[in-house]
């Protein structure tokens, strides 16, 4: 049903499927949070290489 | 039909939109400031809601939640400029207006009373809050890009239509020999928003874990300040609707106050011989019914009378939201209990009390009570029909596209 969110988003919350965030978190403060583990890898990559850069 | 649609869309674009050449009739100053102020404290009431609402889920969801509030004020505030003001307000047919304000063009910064461009702004702030209250019965699983496009589709095809109806001298001007009465909304903006969200609530389902797990809310103070901010804001709703610093805005300003005191009082009394205890999230949506149930009558029928209506309002609100949770339907927030029922009664009670015999305003008699019923049955039909045609447009949409 393309209405509603699949059930793996519904259980987890629609917070981090819909918008990459979370309302409240036990960390450092509201942080995008990547949805898949390629976009994880994805993330990593593309801030090492920033870091990179800058030294 | 296509070369108009283009010019006049070129036509729009090249001169802004906006009639800013045009030589401007200075309008009332005072009523003009009232009118400014009461923009700003309707849009406020999103925010509001988006408390009231977000307080009301789970914490996983607090943001998706409070973010459907948020987007109406992007998604809706555009679709007002570009086609819904003049489907609402331009010279038209019965059922709606024509394109003379499409994209804003001739909206004038003049006006005898206000400026025109102020009351698009009011009445935006109303198109904007109606699609958001939407969003109350579908929560913690509606797809947010599937709710966006439902609420600009909605916002235009239902809302702008039926505001015709209602403020735009169309249907509701006559019916049955009478104008439907309806000073700041209950049809247009809460049984239409409320009937949407059944609808809506029906076609997505009920959330995985409704009925087996409690799904508490996470963060009750949020919603104790949102219903603050709503009944804040809704001093503008209905004392705006009046379109003055005059009589009729001190007198809806005042029922505004009244109505929601009586529903709080009734609740909590209901809530203590039945429950054992005054809950907050009762007493939350006790304001909401209150502030619902007057909305058609504010500016219309006497304080003593705004008590009355929220009084009544309140036992089939109440009732109704206790039966609710015991049953399959998860209207998660329960648009329909509050907004629905709460505008159905006080639309039907303001074709009673808006008579000079309970101190209203006008010499109404059983035939503007037979007026409110038509106008609350056509506007429920409206809605339902609409709602389910766009929910599956949206539903086929996606089928197509992912």
């Amino acid at each position: 049903m393309p209405l509603r969110a699949d059930d793996k988003s519904e259980a987890q919350g629609l917070d981090i499927k819909s918008h990459g965030e979370e309302a409240y978190t036990d960390g450092e403060g509201a942080v995008l949070i990547p949805v898949t583990a390629s976009q994880t890898a994805k993330s990593f990559a593309t801030t090492n290489k920033a870091l990179g850069s800058k030294a | 039909m296509k070369k108009y649609l283009a010019t006049l869309i070129a036509l729009s674009l090249t001169s802004g939109g906006l009639a800013l050449a045009q030589e401007v009739v200075e309008p009332n100053a005072a009523n003009t400031a009232w009118m400014l102020i009461s923009t700003a404290l309707v849009l406020f009431m999103v925010i509001g809601l988006a408390f009231f609402y977000g307080g009301l889920v789970r914490r996983k969801n607090a943001l998706n939640t409070m973010m459907m509030s948020f987007i109406a004020l992007g998604v809706v505030g555009i679709t007002w400029a570009v086609i819904g003001y003049s489907l609402a307000y331009a010279e038209g047919n019965q059922f709606f207006g024509y394109l003379g304000y499409f994209m804003m063009n001739n909206i004038g910064l003049g006006g005898e009373n206000i400026p025109q461009i102020l009351d698009f702004a009011f009445q935006g702030t109303f198109a904007i809050i109606t699609a958001a209250l939407i969003s109350g019965a579908i929560v913690e699983r509606m797809r947010f890009s599937a709710y966006m496009l439902f609420i600009t589709i909605w916002s235009v095809l239902i809302y702008a239509v039926m505001a015709k109806w209602v403020w735009g001298g169309g249907l509701f001007h006559d019916l049955a020999g009478n104008k439907a009465i309806d000073f700041a909304g209950g049809t247009v903006v809460h049984i239409n928003a409320a009937i949407a969200a059944l609808v809506l609530a029906l076609m997505v389902g009920k959330r995985k874990d409704f009925g087996q797990k409690a799904m508490l809310p996470h963060q009750v103070p949020f919603t104790l300040l949102g219903a603050g901010i709503l009944w804040f804001g809704w001093f503008g709703f209905n004392g705006g609707s009046a379109y003055g610093a005059n009589s009729i805005a001190a007198l809806a300003l005042t029922n505004t106050m009244l109505a929601p005191a009586a529903t709080i009082a009734l609740w909590a009394t209901l809530d203590f011989f039945r429950t054992g205890k005054v809950t907050a999230v009762g007493l939350a949506t006790a304001v909401v019914v209150g502030l619902v149930a007057i909305t058609p009558a504010a500016g219309v029928v006497s304080p003593i009378s705004a008590i009355l209506i929220g009084l009544i309002a309140t036992i089939p609100c109440y009732f109704f939201i206790a039966w609710r949770v015991r049953t399959g339907l998860d209207d998660s927030l329960d648009v329909f209990g509050a907004h629905g029922l709460g505008g159905i009664t006080g639309s039907l009670l303001t074709g009673v009390f808006v008579s000079s015999v309970w101190g209203g305003s006008v010499d109404a008699s059983v035939g503007q009570f037979i007026t409110q019923l038509l106008a609350v049955l056509i506007a429920t039909a409206y809605s339902a029909v609409g709602t389910f045609a766009i929910a599956s447009f949206v539903r086929a949409l996606y089928a197509l596209t992912c």
